[in-house]
């Protein structure tokens, strides 16, 4: 089994949505920790369950669409497909599919979620807006440093973390 | 007086859409599909190198995730006249191959087998008995009393967790599942093991095309080097690999797919009776064995099958501008040249214009505008698109593989001819054809060693690779087959960048609404006529709806707000 995954979701071609697929494009020159791997996974739904095989621990980015301001970046620990938040993609077939199926099978990976509330309207673009662009550095910095903390396990499950 | 039904959206497919039933007498008699999300993905392509084109449109949908990109690189290929390499068209042959048995045995299982498998009541089922059942219709391995024992007692697990997740979308108990416990159990079991398999079959895309999902595509090529000694390039270990994934397929499309599919069909008999709809049935064809330009190699023939004659097939040709026109009469756009006018793709517009009733509402205006779907139409014929309409154009091309499946499912059933034309026969083509292609990714696999062998390793064509070579002005189709119908790309190239781009994507042919001869569409064709026992779980209508896979991603595409489409509309 692989130790650890970045995994980015969302649709970067829906604006904020995309934010997932971006913050991988950031780190992707990054050094990760031994074992550590990183990946877009786009709009992929059922194409990722094999992730949830393959891999300890998974660190998700994903939009959320919640009532906190935009760019608000929340770190999660979610048990149950419920625990995860609503989700901007527009896709039946989607996060939470993925992660009920990997129950079903029993692929119990080490999930945390970086949940990043986006609550404008999403116009067809490539591009973030300015809220989210700017808290880009900060997420990347927290994603890895999470994947670094995690490769020494210096954290162990709890609750919301932040 | 006729009851109106609405089911918005309908589950268990991808995208949004809205359906609108009148019901008089336990019957459907008139049916309205509407896509509720707008598309505008021709917009963001517009002035970008078309060679780069691929990679956006790729990202439209993360279910077929790469046959956008194959009809993008095609359209390209073909505006300039750019050949690529046998290896390429094998490799490429390859990947749609993977894409379609996973996307075909995922809608199965997933998507639709629940519109037939009662979840609840295989709790009930005793395992003796699906042992029994399972291995008298086939050599499936996983069949012992134990198994089906063990599986039973996990989904007992989930369903009193209350974590019932992915099956919680069903009409459970309905009076219209009419299976016996022991094949529900089966269809569970299998529903798990289908997801297992199809996490491994995406490999190929990501041993080929670098990823997987959102795999690299190459106009003039493949974006992968043939070396079978580098680690690196597709080598001799990651090509025993795809063998072994392929011969994995072929055998669960075989011994699980094949006999769920007839096991099921069995007990469902009279829906070879309902859902026909639409009588002409559209196919772009695929898998070219001789280049993309020599039609007549395609394993999937090209062509139409006109009011259900399956003794000819009638030619289709993507750029003749008389022949495919995007009409918006009852759409949410607006055209240059007016509202009735249809418009070859080449010369296709994206003009946004909402006039649909102010949210909330509760019925749509269906004698105005009503989707943001545009209507497709062959020589002004709505037509259906998909596993069946490609199953007729194969048999109708008297091709022998074709006749020979198609033949066998229909004695094994002890059904007429007709029962293709349904609800059923549309599940079924899907099974037979994903028996086919499973034994022509081997051929495909086959003829890519014999060249590497031979010494040919060639993977891209780089004749056209500087832009100055191209002309000031090219125009490009390219066809290709998703795995729920006819998709094509249309490409204006001018001074080497993206002048204009449409998608005429599979569920627009199906899902759009009228068209200015008030014609209806597949979907709402299909719908009339159908059964409801209770028009508060109208479960008869999903399944006719489901049998053609929705897609809806790509036919519409943007945004909703946790789960209610509604509250997007008044931002446009």
């Amino acid at each position: 089994m692989k130790k650890g995954l970045i995994l980015g979701i969302g649709n970067s071609l829906m604006g904020d949505e995309g934010v997932g697929p971006h913050l991988i494009r950031l780190i992707e020159k990054e050094r990760l920790p031994e074992g550590w791997e990183s990946e877009d996974g786009g709009t992929g739904g059922f194409h990722l369950l094999g992730f949830f095989q393959d891999f300890k621990t998974i660190i998700l980015v994903d939009a959320s669409l919640d009532d906190y301001p935009d760019g608000t970046v929340r770190l999660i620990r979610p048990r149950f497909a419920s625990d995860y938040p609503v989700s901007l993609s527009a896709h039946d077939i989607g996060l939470h599919d993925l992660v009920q199926s990997a129950q079903l099978l029993g692929y119990s990976p080490e999930i945390y979620l970086f949940a990043v509330s986006v609550t404008q309207f999403q116009s067809i673009s490539d591009q973030l807006t300015g809220p989210i662009l700017e808290k880009m550095p900060e997420l990347a910095t927290r994603v890895l440093t999470l994947a670094r903390d995690l490769s020494r396990s210096e954290v162990t499950a709890g609750q919301e973390v932040v | 007086m006729a009851n109106r039904i609405v089911i918005d959206p309908v589950t268990r497919i991808e995208g949004h859409l809205r359906v609108e039933l009148e019901v008089k007498d336990g019957k459907v008699v008139d049916a309205y599909s509407s896509g509720t999300m707008v598309r505008g993905i021709e917009l963001i392509v517009k002035d970008r190198d078309p060679r780069d084109v691929w990679a956006f449109v790729e990202r439209v949908c993360g279910v077929c995730t790469t046959v956008h990109a194959l009809a993008s690189v095609r359209s390209v290929e073909d505006a300039l006249g750019w050949q690529i390499p046998q290896n390429a068209e094998l490799i490429r042959n390859l990947m749609f191959c993977s894409q379609m048995m996973q996307d075909h045995v995922v809608h199965f299982y997933h998507l639709h087998a629940l519109d037939w498998v009662d979840v609840v009541s295989a709790l009930s089922a005793d395992p003796v008995a699906t042992s029994n059942l399972a291995q008298s219709i086939s050599s499936w391995p996983k069949s012992s009393p134990g198994y089906f024992r063990d599986l039973q007692k996990r989904l007992k697990g989930f369903v009193d967790s209350g974590q019932l997740g992915i099956f919680a979308n069903g009409y459970w108990g309905h009076k219209a599942y009419k299976l016996p416990a022991e094949a529900n159990l089966m269809g569970v079991a299998h529903y798990l093991e289908a997801l297992e398999w199809q996490k491994e079959i995406v490999k190929i895309h990501a041993i080929f095309g670098g990823k997987n999902p959102h795999p690299n595509y190459l106009v003039g090529g493949v974006a992968c080097a043939i070396n079978i000694n580098e680690t690196n390039a597709l080598n001799a270990e990651r090509l025993a690999q795809v063998k072994q994934l392929l011969d994995d397929a072929r055998t669960f499309i075989e011994q699980v797919y094949i006999p769920d599919l007839m096991a099921i069909a069995s007990f469902y008999k009279d829906w070879g009776a309902i859902g026909g709809g639409l009588e002409n049935y559209l196919a772009y064809g695929d898998l070219p064995t001789n280049g993309y330009s020599d039609v007549s190699s395609f394993k999937f023939p090209r062509g139409i099958v006109m009011g259900r004659n399956l003794n000819e097939v009638v030619p289709v040709d993507g750029k003749d501008s008389e022949q495919i026109k995007e009409f918006i009469s009852r759409s949410y756009y607006e055209y240059s040249d007016g509202n009735d006018a249809g418009r070859h793709p080449w010369e296709g517009e994206t003009k946004l214009a909402y006039s649909g009733p102010k949210p909330p509402y509760d019925f749509l205006n269906v004698d105005q505008k009503y989707s943001w779907l545009k209507t497709p139409r062959w020589k002004g014929n709505p037509m259906e698109v998909g596993p069946l309409s490609r199953m007729l154009v194969g048999f109708a091309s008297g091709k022998a593989e074709y006749k020979e499946v198609v033949t066998e499912a229909l004695g094994k059933l002890n059904v007429p001819v007709g029962a293709l034309f349904s609800t059923l026969g549309r599940t079924a083509a899907r099974g037979l054809e994903s028996r086919l292609v499973a034994n022509w990714a081997l051929e495909f696999y086959d003829m890519l060693i014999s060249n590497i062998k031979n010494g040919d390793t060639r993977t891209v064509n780089q004749e056209f690779r500087n832009p100055e070579t191209w002309p000031a002005e090219a125009k490009g189709v390219g066809m290709t087959e998703a795995p729920r119908g006819a998709l094509a790309h249309w490409i204006v190239i001018k001074d080497r960048k993206t002048a204009n781009y449409q998608l005429v994507v599979p569920s627009t042919w199906n899902a759009s609404p009228r068209d200015p001869n008030g014609q209806r569409s597949a979907y709402e064709s299909s719908l009339i006529g159908t059964p409801i026992a209770d028009p508060e779980n109208p479960l008869e209508v999903l399944r006719t709806i489901h049998s053609f896979d929705p897609c809806l991603a790509c036919a519409v595409h943007i945004y909703d707000e946790k789960g209610r489409y509604i509250h997007q509309i008044d931002t446009f």
